[in-house]
């Protein structure tokens, strides 16, 4: 990026590959966001991923540039990729995703910015996550901060999915893993909350704020559940690693320990 | 010291007579204790008159004229020898009254005297007391009893123990008998159902909310009522649910036949906590998912064991892990409808009117102890890791548990093998001991306190957090029926990690069969993912071959049991390497 370009502070990504006319919707969520952003402010840059999208997906999206959005195409068929590309491809000081089918309450960039600028290694998810369509339901992630929350259970149940803000940093140094259903592997957001928790960053929730997520049949979370997926081993699932973190964190709160070596020479990734 | 108010004549509720509609015979027989008589301790105590019922008592008497004129000094005279009731009341609480005897000298005006003083003529009918009864969780009550006093008291109580106990002592002491019951969150309830009732009222005190409020403050007098007996005798009449766990309206919507009962909390009372499918409030199922078959008999609900989950940490007689968890997020749904957030969600319906749509699941909140489906999972990963006690053994043995009969030739070549010091027995289904196992105690772990009451996705998911977090080189499945789905369920990934084996018994345990027992089901969904299998003889491993056209390199990885046989096995190379 040349010197004299500023750099926008947020890259609001959208992602897409069969949603057709809802894809649509989700960009208008957007658009909303980072008009109610730009008021406040902030310089965002917006940016569309086709991922192998069929042809309705594609016509739908066809005139986001003079949204000011920029449109990429790509040939992965997976999610956790496509965001490692579309990070490569951004150049806000904060990432956001939107997932082709949702939606964000329109101050969601700004009060997730709010929170991620003034605290170091944050990442911001939603107070709410509204899920409607076929299922309806309503779920409150965690805050990390509160004190009843024990991220060592985070080897057991995944806590936030991936539409958060977070710094590209935290993107560029812990990348999505690509999913290997065939092998019992999914869950890359999962896996990507344990990679970041580890390394120290905090997952806050922003309060006043909702995303509203469509659920259909056939999505790649349904596929994953129904294929009683795992996450990819991790030093979370290793008791001994565990013990160490337990230590470290009473003598000193605060990131756990680097990975280790375990047993039989393996290392975990 | 209570404010409290008195039951009035307020829209909504039930009469004492509409009771019968609403529990009109409870499965529940009265006290089964033979009451003839009020007990000797009480001699000396005249019998208060909301105790005496002359209807009752007449009507027990051979010849009832001869009482007729003067009911309750008969009852003085020759009743009370003669060992008649003076109340269908009194044939409920003696057992109580007996107990109370031996600390005061007025027992029956000690226990009338635990009811709301405008409610006391019912001690003398069975309404309450039925409903007392109803409504008693003897493990709650237990739970707030140290090891030694229970001990002192005869050990756990059952029903009727903790009914007598609860009236003669309990009360006075602020226990809680019912897990239903919620003092805090009744007192909240109530406030606002008499909000409501002087509204219907006086409709013209809605445009005057301190007249209104005036009004229900009038109708509040200071009594010493237990919570929870003003409770039966009052906000059981006007339908006040009195616990954070229970959500009428939600209750009803799916369970919709319920509504036809007179009330639909009574409902889950009798039944519905003890049925593991019966979800009560939109903020969390509150119990792990399993079933438990003795639950009703027991009157155990099922979030009982939410409720005691961290029992230490909360004072019982006023609540529980559960129910702050359900106070939580009730408290985060609530916050979804503030001017702010309705504001934006009306906009995001702007674009997309479907979000508007109800929920149908109920809202789930992620950090402990708010709500989620997982939540006590989470924790009780936790409680294992913190039992376990180890961070690593090379081999992982998954065994039923209970007698080792059945499962022995096999655990103890793998211990003659492995030693004990890098092996971990692990009962999954039938829980046990070292001792029947024939296990050192140190290489033993019975599972099933952790794993008793989930449901069995949560089960499996336990057993592979135990798997994966002790970075087992091997793991054996030996008859273990949980073992055997986890290696149906997840040994794609197990394989990537472990070397995976299993001990394909012959049926009964008769080693002179040619053909595989039961296990076979299993071995044929993961038999791809499996190192070896030991089999009781040759003949099995070659009826195994023949039936599965076995290759080679496949037939030699089923072991007939024998000399060196787990040395074999151990030996075999891996079909897939970690990674």
């Amino acid at each position: 990026m040349a010197e004299d370009v500023r750099q926008p502070d947020i890259t609001a990504i959208l992602t897409a590959h069969a949603e057709g006319t809802m894809v649509r919707v989700s960009f208008r969520s957007m658009l909303a966001a980072v008009r109610l952003a730009t008021e406040a402010g902030l310089d965002v840059e917006m940016l569309v991923v086709l991922d192998k999208p069929d042809e309705a997906t594609r016509e739908m999206l066809a005139e986001v540039d003079t949204h000011g959005a920029r449109l990429l195409e790509v040939s992965y068929g997976d999610q956790a990729p496509v965001r490692n590309h579309a990070v490569r491809e951004s150049h806000g000081r904060f990432i956001a995703f939107l997932d082709g089918d949702d939606l964000w309450t329109e101050n969601w960039l700004v009060e997730a910015h709010a929170l991620c600028a003034a605290e170091p290694q944050t990442i911001a998810h939603p107070y709410a996550d509204w899920v409607f369509g076929e299922h309806r339901s309503l779920s409150f992630p965690p805050d990390q901060n509160d004190p009843q929350f024990d991220p060592a259970t985070l080897r057991v149940t995944n806590a936030w999915d991936a539409l958060c803000l977070a710094p590209r940093d935290a993107y560029l140094d812990h990348p999505f893993q690509a999913r290997a259903l065939a092998q019992g592997y999914a869950f890359e957001d999962w896996l990507w909350n344990l990679d970041t928790v580890r390394a120290g960053y905090v997952h806050r929730v922003v309060r006043d704020t909702i995303h509203f997520k469509r659920s259909r049949s056939g999505s790649q979370f349904r596929q994953a559940t129904g294929n009683k997926s795992t996450t990819r081993p991790t030093p979370y699932h290793d008791y001994a690693w565990l013990k160490e973190w337990d230590g470290a964190l009473k003598r000193e709160p605060g990131p756990p320990p680097a990975p280790r070596s375990v047993h039989r020479g393996q290392t975990w990734a | 010291m209570t404010n409290l108010p008195v039951e009035g004549e307020g829209a909504g509720q039930l009469s004492d007579e509409e009771e019968e509609t609403v529990d009109p015979a409870p499965a529940e027989s009265p006290l089964p204790f033979p009451f003839v008589g009020l007990p000797a301790e009480t001699k000396d105590e005249s019998v208060p008159d909301h105790l005496f019922d002359a209807d009752f008592y007449l009507a027990q008497l051979p010849d009832p004229a001869a009482a007729a004129g003067a009911p309750r000094k008969h009852f003085a005279q020759h009743g009370r020898a003669a060992g008649y009731a003076p109340s269908r009341g009194a044939v409920y609480i003696g057992d109580a009254i007996r107990d109370r005897a031996r600390v005061s000298e007025t027992p029956m005006q000690d226990i009338i005297g635990l009811l709301p003083p405008e409610k006391a003529h019912l001690a003398k009918t069975d309404v309450v007391w039925k409903r007392l009864r109803i409504c008693t969780h003897p493990r709650l009550y237990s739970a707030q009893f140290s090891a030694q006093e229970l001990e002192e008291l005869g050990g756990e109580f059952d029903v009727d123990r903790a009914v007598s106990h609860y009236l003669a002592r309990g009360a006075n002491e602020g226990k809680r008998l019912c897990a239903l019951f919620n003092p805090d969150w009744y007192l909240e309830q109530q406030d606002r159902a008499w909000t409501e009732i002087a509204k219907k009222r006086a409709p013209f005190l809605r445009w005057a909310p301190f007249l209104r409020w005036l009004a229900v403050r009038w109708k509040k007098r200071n009594v010493t009522t237990p919570l929870f007996l003003h409770w039966l005798a009052v906000g059981w009449s006007i339908r006040i649910v009195p616990t954070p766990l229970f959500h009428q309206g939600f209750y009803e919507e799916r369970n919709p036949w319920t509504k036809s009962h007179a009330w639909s909390f009574l409902h889950y009372l009798k039944k519905g906590c003890y049925q593991a499918g019966r979800l009560a409030s939109p903020n969390g199922r509150h119990h792990p998912g399993g079933a438990d078959p003795h639950a009703r008999e027991l009157q155990a609900p099922l979030l009982l064991r939410e409720m005691l989950y961290r029992a230490d940490d909360y004072d019982l007689s006023r609540t529980s892990w559960a129910e702050e968890g359900a106070r939580a997020a009730r408290a985060r749904y609530d916050t979804l409808g503030s001017a702010r957030m309705t504001e934006l969600v009306a906009k995001a319906a702007e674009i997309e009117p479907l979000v508007l749509h109800p929920h149908v699941d109920y809202p789930v909140a992620g950090a402990p102890p708010y709500r989620g489906r997982r939540l006590f999972l989470d924790r009780r990963a936790e409680d294992m890791r913190t039992a376990v006690g180890r961070v690593h053994v090379d081999t992982v043995v998954l065994v039923p548990g209970g007698p080792a009969d059945a499962v022995a030739p096999m655990l103890e070549r793998l211990l003659a093998h492995a030693g004990t010091d890098s092996l971990l027995v692990v009962a999954t289904d039938t829980g046990g001991t070292a001792e029947e196992s024939r296990v050192p105690e140190e290489a033993y772990l019975d599972l099933l306190p952790f794993l008793n009451g989930m449901e069995q996705d949560f089960r499996l998911d336990l057993l592979l957090d135990l798997v994966r977090g002790l970075t087992a080189e091997r793991i054996v499945v030996v008859g273990s029926e949980l073992g055997w789905e986890l290696l149906v369920t997840y040994g794609r990934q197990l394989s990537a990690q472990a070397s995976l084996g299993a001990y394909v018994p012959s049926p009964d345990g008769y080693q002179e069969q040619t053909g595989p027992g039961s296990a076979i089901r299993d071995v044929e969904q993961c038999f791809a993912h499996l190192d070896w299998a030991l089999v009781d003889t040759e003949a099995v491993a070659k009826e195994l071959t023949n039936r599965y056209a076995l290759p080679t390199a496949q037939a030699e990885r089923l072991i007939p049991l024998g000399e060196h046989a787990v040395e074999r096995a151990f030996d075999l190379p891996r079909r897939r390497q970690h990674g």
